[in-house]
């Protein structure tokens, strides 16, 4: 399955490098910028292939299925480098990235502030669409596409969320959730530089998404970095006070953020449903049994049920 | 496929009819909602009423000090949560290898812990309001799941918030919190792993009473 899918991203990436890799130019000649341009092009694909193939051969590794085995089901190899990365990570968040978050909350007014993060939720709609209908969720792919157009036009190229007005909310869907929805596991956690906790499923999901994205070919290159940087401006600013607390509150900053990039991610996936139910052993057996009580006999027998409603 | 439902009823039977249809359909799902048991009201009572203390303990944020809001905290925790079911699942598989020592240690060292986590992790919040949504069965333990939503003063998108209750002795208990589908008991199951894996049982303990103790003189 899992070799099925790489095979399938590898033949789409290569279609998609054959058109963005068409010549700028129509007159003829090429010029040395465009050929460089067009080297640096070929570069990136080469890149996103090399991502899908470890997608591939990663993903497929399972995770321990055991939810009471030693690792708690945390599959994370690279544990001792991707705490290296998150030091570095955190480091440059705390001289670069959020100091720049809390000037932007300092100066920009909620309401402009909530006018550009709708504005960059609009240009990602058509990711939102693409994905949706690749997981053949075709109410979730409709409502991007009419959030995009509403907002696009009578919400003033993205300003104003008319959509959520009129009842239609935001579905954000990217290649990563598509991946899963496929049945790609989520691999080995990865700790990314810049890019944050991920895993190989997540990040070729991110090369994807850039790939399938109208507005990286519509923007000059400039003006698609920038937009980048304002995006994470704009997502760090509205986690000032979480990310704080969560850092000041936890014993191992490390483990607690993979463990809750794991868990929202799988809330992305299952679009907000709730999850299957894992056991919480009753104390009150303990109670009568004492201290010696085996908790991974009293887990066997409980088992994992799935939620009987919705 | 909500959307489609409407949308293709719609240009067949006509528009009234489809008003008709589904005030219909609204009237039976809301009779079929009353019906529902003694149970889920008796779990949804008691979220109903810890919220309610929450937010009353955060609406007098300008005339209390942390430190007053913590022990209101310590007492809905207390009375509220299952302090003993949670500290005995986040440590897991750990707690039958640890000494009779760590276990005394650990099971005071707990509370103090989440209260502190909590109280500090709550006080950001500030002028949301709260609804229940539904209680839903869970899974395993007779568990029960009640659906609430937490909505900002600024609008927004809400944030949906699962208290996971368990019978215990007679009443309901809140054993796990579920926050944009992140459970917080499974959080700290797999951070208190990760510690333990890399500094023992007794490196686990100071960490946690590192953390108090910050706590404590951060709110002073």
């Amino acid at each position: 399955m899992c070799q099925w899918v790489a095979w399938l991203l590898a033949l789409a990436s290569f279609i998609l490098a054959r058109v963005i890799g068409k010549p700028a130019f129509e007159g003829g000649h090429v010029t040395f910028a465009a050929a460089t341009t067009r080297i640096m092009r070929l570069g990136k694909m080469l890149a996103m292939l090399m991502v899908i193939g470890i997608v591939a051969g990663c993903a497929s590794a399972t995770a321990p299925e055991n939810y009471d085995d030693e690792e708690y089901s945390v599959n994370d190899p690279f544990e001792d480098i991707n705490r290296i990365t998150f030091a570095v990570n955190d480091t440059i968040d705390a001289v670069l990235l959020s100091p720049m978050a809390n000037i932007y909350v300092g100066i920009v007014p909620r309401w402009g502030r909530e006018r550009a993060t709708n504005m960059l939720n609009n240009l990602g709609e058509p990711v939102n669409f693409f994905n949706g209908l690749l997981q053949w969720e075709l109410e979730r792919a409709a409502t991007s596409m009419l959030r995009f157009t509403f907002n696009s036009t009578i919400g003033l190229g993205g300003v104003f969320d008319v959509a959520e007005v009129i009842g239609f909310s935001r579905t954000p869907e990217d290649f990563g959730q598509t991946l899963a929805v496929w049945g790609v596991g989520e691999g080995p956690f990865l700790m990314l530089p810049l890019f944050g906790p991920s895993n190989p499923r997540d990040a070729a999901g991110m090369a994807v998404d850039w790939l399938m994205d109208p507005f990286t070919r519509a923007l000059r290159e400039h003006e698609s970095w920038q937009r980048s940087i304002v995006r994470g401006i704009d997502l760090r600013s509205r986690y000032i006070d979480e990310l704080a607390v969560l850092k000041a509150t936890s014993i191992d900053h490390y483990a607690a953020m993979r463990e809750l990039y794991r868990q929202h991610r799988g809330n992305e996936i299952r679009n907000g449903k709730l999850p299957s139910t894992l056991p919480i052993p009753s104390i009150t057996i303990w109670d009568v049994m004492g201290d010696e009580f085996d908790q991974a006999a009293s887990d066997d027998v409980v088992g994992v049920d799935k939620v009987s409603s919705e | 496929m909500k959307l489609f439902y409407v949308l293709s009823l719609g240009s067949i039977v006509g528009r009234r009819q489809t008003v008709a249809l589904v005030a219909l359909l609204m009237f039976s799902l809301s009779s079929f909602g009353a019906s529902a048991s003694a149970a889920d009201d008796q779990a949804g009572d008691v979220v109903q009423s810890l919220g309610e203390r929450a937010i009353s303990v955060l609406g007098k944020k300008e005339g209390s000090t942390f430190v007053e809001r913590e022990a209101a905290f310590r007492n809905i925790l207390v009375e509220g949560f299952h302090i003993q079911t949670i500290s005995r699942f986040v440590l897991g598989r750990h707690w039958k290898t640890a000494t009779k020592y760590q276990r005394e240690a650990y099971s005071d060292i707990f509370v103090d812990f989440i209260v502190r986590v909590y109280a500090s992790r709550f006080d950001s919040y500030n002028g949301q309001t709260f609804e229940i949504l539904k209680t839903v069965k869970a899974g395993t333990e007779g568990d029960m799941l009640v659906r609430t939503r937490i909505l900002r003063p600024s609008g927004g998108t809400p944030v949906g918030v699962d208290f996971r209750v368990r019978m215990i002795r007679g009443g309901y208990r809140v054993v796990d919190i579920n926050v944009g589908g992140i459970s917080m008991l499974h959080t700290h199951r797999v951070e208190f792993a990760s510690v333990i894996k890399r500094k023992g049982m007794d490196g686990l303990l100071e960490e946690l009473r590192a953390q108090v103790e910050a706590r404590g003189s951060a709110a002073e």
